[in-house]
């Protein structure tokens, strides 16, 4: 071992020592007992990691930027549309179902939604909850109804959000992945996803026609 | 994504709505030097600022004067925000009522920030110059903050290694931010770290 080694493992104690002084706020490591030549080597080295730690942003989307949107370079995603989610009627048909709670969660996640266990059975105790609508209609799926059967009123479920959890949605999907040897399951979940984002970066315009359509380019871009 | 030259371009010639490919080309740098320069994290922002209210009045300003005159865009932005930043955390100081003292303070610990910032900026266009290794132990170690037992995990290698990758690419960007560094240097000469 020659005396470049030794400073050069010395300099990456130095080096590992200021990271962790950046991460848990313990001193910073004295620099006093190297050679004066390599004082300001180690310094500059500091400023370095000291000016780039933790400067990865995670900025939203452009879409959601709200400095984009207050400049007018996106137009706002327009308020989600709630439904008022009957609490008896979801825990009468999840027990017609056969499940309990937890693997209704299980469902909604396979399907690619997060609602916890502990928001299902809030919404079972509660007589009503809103609850978006791309959720009411996750929620619905997993259980094998459509969303009317769950909901206070049922003339406020959309034509676009029973288009996307229709026989119609999952035969087109079905189909395209039968053509392009593709996993079905998966393609569906992400499908689903693109197109909710894309039907409300259209703010909810549209017919069955237009929504198959964006259904069908989101499947090519899978490809 | 058109080039920076292609959008000053368009800017010249009146086209507003390249005003909106130029924020999302460029979004990523205005809000990091504002964010460094309120020092968001690890000692709160300033009160009254936020990270939003910098970029949003630096657009807002560079929109109105327009870009004649300017060569690099992306330098243009930097050091737009950076000028914003500190005018506003004066503005804000002043219109607190701060004492003169505690004022000049903010004002000088926000212009020392920008100069980290810009710092900060110039080693992120350098990174492409690292080894592949170099490149993911510091982007992960450092940009991001990891622990370094977990990037040694995902990169299937040893926490010495991952400080071995950090030290040396450390070494190879120093002689490249040369310039940035000497600006934040030169006032911390003789003390230790």
């Amino acid at each position: 071992m020659n005396t470049n080694d030794d400073t050069t493992r010395q300099l990456e104690t130095l080096t590992e020592q200021y990271l962790q002084h950046l991460e848990e706020g313990t001193p910073a490591p004295s620099i006093d007992s190297l050679p004066l030549a390599l004082r300001d080597e180690a310094r500059r080295t500091f400023a370095i990691l000291d000016a780039a730690w933790k400067t990865e942003i995670d900025l939203p989307a452009f879409e959601d930027d709200p400095v984009a949107i207050q400049l007018g370079f996106v137009q706002p995603s327009p308020p989600e549309h709630m439904l008022s989610v009957d609490g008896a009627a979801v825990k009468k048909v999840r027990q017609r179902a056969g499940l309990d709670v937890r693997q209704l969660a299980l469902r909604i996640a396979d399907i690619g939604g997060t609602v916890s266990i502990k928001d299902l059975a809030t919404v079972e105790r509660q007589a009503v909850t809103d609850l978006p609508e791309p959720t009411v209609a996750l929620m619905a799926h997993a259980l094998g109804k459509p969303a009317t059967a769950l909901v206070v009123d049922p003339d406020t479920v959309s034509d676009f959000i029973a288009f996307l959890y229709s026989p119609r949605f999952d035969a087109e999907v079905a189909s395209w992945c039968e053509a392009n040897n593709m996993d079905a399951g998966e393609t569906t979940i992400t499908a689903r996803q693109r197109v909710l984002a894309g039907q409300r970066r259209s703010q909810g315009r549209g017919n069955v026609d237009d929504w198959v359509g964006l259904l069908r380019a989101v499947l090519e871009s899978l490809r | 994504m058109p080039t920076d030259a292609e959008l000053l371009a368009r800017l010249r010639a009146g086209d507003e709505s390249a005003w909106g490919e130029v924020y999302e080309a460029h979004r990523e740098i205005l809000w990091r030097i504002a964010r460094r320069v309120l020092r968001i994290g690890a000692d709160g922002s300033l009160r009254g600022l936020s990270p939003e209210d910098v970029v949003l009045e630096t657009m807002t300003g560079i929109m109105e004067k327009g870009v004649d005159g300017v060569t690099n865009l992306r330098a243009f932005l930097r050091t737009s925000v950076q000028f914003t930043a500190v005018d506003m955390i004066r503005a804000d100081c002043t219109a607190n009522r701060k004492a003169m003292l505690l004022l000049e303070d903010d004002v000088a610990s926000a212009e020392e920030q920008a100069l980290v910032a810009v710092l900060a900026e110039k080693v992120r266009e350098c990174m492409e110059l690292l080894t592949p290794q170099e490149h993911t132990a510091i982007t992960e170690r450092v940009l991001k903050g990891r622990k370094a037992v977990d990037v040694a995990g995902d990169m299937g290698i040893s926490d010495t290694r991952v400080s071995q990758l950090v030290k040396a690419g450390s070494d190879r960007l120093r002689p490249l931010v040369a310039r940035e560094l000497d600006d934040i240097c030169s006032d911390n000469e003789g003390g230790g770290a």
